[in-house]
């Protein structure tokens, strides 16, 4: 087959449209990908039908576009998922995979709506994959009911005797023909709807085909119908030329002495003009009210879509806002030294009291807003079933994965950057975590290992937990390793404690599989994620207990927009040291300093640091002022610890993160700039990384 | 003008139908489930519905028969996937007037529409 990949698309939607096409298609997709593992062996009912609408809102939305390969694969996987759904057939791993196989094509042909460029997916062997599911032991094989040819219609004996009774009455007899336009999709319903035109008009002796072939819906495009009526035959054509889609009509009345003939056809029937779309409609009758019934007491969620775009340019004014209101305080207190003096007591308090207002205010709104970038975490939560379901198909192992707190909310700079670690852990807890059927069986657990991600919030702070009840972290293996890697000697690797062994985990240049998987190698370590975490003022923990399980704990602060930080000033500039890495700070005259091999050292808790001069260690060459390092701020990264030398002490501040891109372009050692009170620049200390820069010079 | 009541879960086929329709000089009202459909009716009287079938919190047949047990003579078309057919049939024995199959061209929403507030 000659591939179509590469070639320009064209698809039936502007650009307002596309956005919303994308969102949608995006809400569904991931709605899939996160249900559709549960659907094998004994899924909720709610769930089924959930899957079934976002399958069934795909084919919608991309039928509509012209997206004809989309719309194809979803409606092929929407008719497993009805067979599911309706109790027909139960969903087994290949029904799944078919599915999942299903979702992945998907996913590209949703980006083929933005790309517009052919991705070469070809989705025919994945509809019959889908279809061949559905075979095995389906026996719904409806046989078309078979239509007159159209050659004579014979009324039966019933009728010709109710006929008769009621013609001398005042009524007549019609014989009426009706064909239905073959661009019909669903030309049974209008036949139907024929039926009910002459049913208000008179009794309807019989039809050809039967009412119930009709209402059993055998797709067919004609309907021909004996009719008893009191109306002229001009009333009964008017009548049912009001339904949609009826081509001609054809009513002639039948005197009493030709009711025992076959009726000739005034036509032949237009049944075989569509049979393809006369056939679908057949094969795909669905049962009705499967979808309603029990609707759920829960209020209709009032909400609106907004641009992020313009929520980031809210937060941003609410930024500027909040420097304003740093400044006004600033302002005031000076203002209120020099009125204090001049005796306008009324005045000052006034005038404190608007800005103390509109202090309040401005966090109110900054908060508000703040809350209105968060998005619940499920969206992260969702990717977790299918990467669990396929890194222990790969592993051979079995796992069960357990959700909770989806409802957690977090900002969208924050969701957009915790999920790779998020999946990098569960992937560790996966393939290293958990033991195999075999191993666990031995050890007296379950077969199926359990993996539990959990997400809370707590203060200022949302929290992550990964645990899993696997063989825990073997400690001797990991003393053994740092000594051959050479990150430590032998003496300090055996004198560690268990608990300090343990996070040797997030040291870098080390990795603890035997070999590296495929699986969670990728050369990415836990280092790597630590450094991420904290990249994003956040923090990670982790607890194991050898046969019981590990558990890694992610802290981080609900929003990336703002942070609390330490300001400081060294060598004229105004730093913000993130108040997460601050251990301690102190005056140099209060600080235990030693040099040791010549270099200056704090002594802090039984702990040696190197002392460092952050404005050097920032680059800052210029001359020196007289003040300089008269503070000490111990700044912690891990285990890793420093303390930089500064020359004055500000105090706490909630500063407002501005990339440094726009300003100066990134620069090592900071992660950013804010606009401080009395308008100037302060710079944000990237601690992470100078922490563990510093802290690595120092022990070279 | 007449009013329309387009109602869909699905934003996306939502926003193209009421496009469609206030594009040709209807007023437009949107629901997104048969609940708030059925409210959305009595609230505004609209002259024609086009209700989809498959939605949540409640489906378009029960909302066509609460909104037909409340108004005997609305106006309903029932705008349906294929597969549906026994629940469209189910809807016009309900009193649905007519139906559209998705997607939906244009000409032929504005046609029903038309013929369905004749």
């Amino acid at each position: 087959m000659a591939t179509t990949k590469g070639q320009r698309l064209q698809f039936d939607l502007d650009d307002d449209d596309l956005k919303l096409f994308c969102e949608e298609a995006d809400e569904q997709i991931e709605l899939l990908d996160a249900s559709l593992v549960q659907l094998e062996g004994d899924p909720d009912p709610d769930l089924v039908q959930q899957i079934f609408r976002a399958a069934h809102t795909l084919k919608g939305s991309s039928a509509t576009i012209g997206h004809k390969k989309m719309a194809n694969l979803t409606h092929a996987m929407e008719t497993v998922l009805d067979a599911v759904r309706q109790g027909r057939k139960s969903a087994n791993a290949e029904m799944v995979d078919a599915l999942l196989a299903g979702l992945d094509a998907l996913r590209e042909l949703a980006r083929e709506v933005v790309t517009r460029v052919d991705s070469g997916i070809a989705t025919a062997a994945l509809e019959a994959d889908l279809l061949a599911t559905l075979e095995a032991d389906d026996p719904d094989t409806q046989s078309l009911p078979s239509a007159p040819a159209g050659a004579g219609y014979q009324f039966s004996d019933a009728s010709v005797q109710a006929a008769l009774a009621e013609m001398g009455q005042g009524s007549s007899c019609y014989f009426v023909e009706v064909s239905i336009s073959p661009d019909c999709q669903l030309p049974s319903i209008r036949c139907f709807q024929v039926l009910q035109e002459l049913d208000a008009l008179g009794t309807t002796l019989q039809t050809w085909p039967d009412r119930d072939v009709v209402e059993a819906g055998a797709g067919e495009f004609a309907l021909t119908a004996a009719l008893l009526s009191r109306q002229s035959d001009e009333q009964l054509q008017a009548a049912v030329e009001v339904v949609m889609d009826v081509g001609a009509v054809h009513v002639r009345s039948v005197p009493a002495e030709a009711l025992g003939q076959p009726m000739t056809a005034h036509r032949v029937p237009a049944a075989a003009a569509a049979p393809g779309k006369a056939q679908l409609a057949v094969v795909e009758s669905a049962a009705p009210g499967t979808d309603g019934g029990k609707a759920p007491k829960k209020a209709a969620a009032q909400s609106v879509r907004i641009d992020v775009e313009r929520l980031d340019g809210l937060m941003n004014l609410v930024g500027e806002l909040v420097i304003d209101r740093t400044r006004l305080q600033q302002i005031r207190d000076q203002l209120s030294a020099v009125l204090k003096d001049a005796n306008l007591t009324e005045l000052t308090e006034n005038f404190e009291e608007t800005t103390s207002h509109l202090a309040r205010v401005t966090d109110e709104l900054q908060e508000q807003i703040m809350r209105s970038r968060m998005l619940p975490v499920r969206s992260v939560l969702t990717r977790l079933p299918r990467l669990v379901r396929d890194v222990a198909t790969k592993c051979g192992k079995k796992v069960e994965l357990l959700t909770a707190g989806e409802e957690t909310e977090l900002d969208r700079s924050v969701i957009e950057e915790i999920s790779d670690p998020l999946v990098h852990i569960l992937r560790n807890a996966v393939d290293h975590g958990i033991e195999t059927p075999e191993e666990r069986r031995a050890a007296g657990k379950p077969e199926t290992g359990t993996v539990t991600v959990t997400a809370w919030n707590q203060e200022t702070y949302i929290y992550l937990s990964v645990k899993d009840d696997g063989k825990g972290i073997d400690t001797r293996t990991l003393r053994a390793k740092v000594v051959e890697k050479g990150l430590m000697s032998r003496d300090a690797a055996e004198a560690a404690t268990e608990e300090q062994a343990i996070q040797w985990i997030f040291m870098a240049g080390l990795s603890t599989a035997k070999t590296i998987s495929d699986v969670s190698g990728r050369g990415v370590g836990m280092d790597i994620v630590r450094t991420n975490i904290e990249r994003l003022n956040g923090s990670i923990m982790l607890q194991s207990t050898p046969g019981k399980g590990s558990e890694v704990i992610i802290q981080l602060p609900l929003t990336l927009a703002t942070t609390k930080a330490l300001m400081v000033v060294a060598n004229s500039t105004v730093y913000a040291i993130p108040l997460v890495s601050v251990t301690e700070a102190l005056a140099d005259h209060e600080a235990d300093i030693h040099s040791v091999n010549g270099l200056k050292t704090l002594r802090l808790r039984q702990r040696l640091l190197p002392m460092i001069d952050l404005a050097n260690a920032l680059g800052d060459s210029r001359p020196r002022s007289i003040e300089a390092g008269r503070f000490v701020v111990a700044a912690r990264h891990g285990e890793r610890q420093v303390a930089f030398t500064v020359d004055r002490l500000l105090g706490e501040q909630d500063v407002v993160v501005k990339s440094l891109g726009d300003l100066v372009g990134n620069r090592k050692g900071l992660t950013g700039a804010t606009i401080l009170g009395d308008g100037s620049l302060g710079l944000i200390v990237d601690t992470a990384s100078l922490v563990s820069e510093q802290a690595m010079l120092a022990t070279a | 003008m007449a009013t329309i009541l387009v109602v869909d879960d699905a934003a996306f086929m939502r926003m193209r139908m009421s496009k469609i329709l206030s594009e040709a000089g209807y007023d437009v009202v949107q629901a997104e489930n048969g609940l708030e459909a059925v409210e959305k009716y009595k609230a505004s009287r609209p002259d024609a519905v086009l209700m989809d079938i498959t939605m949540p919190e409640m489906d378009g047949l029960t909302a066509l028969k609460e909104i037909k047990s409340h108004d005997p003579a609305a106006r309903v078309a029932m705008v349906t996937a294929l597969g549906q057919q026994q629940i469209v049939l189910e809807a016009v024995k309900s009193g649905a007037k007519d139906f559209l199959v998705k997607p939906c061209e244009g000409d032929r929403v504005l046609a029903a529409v038309s013929k369905l507030c004749a």
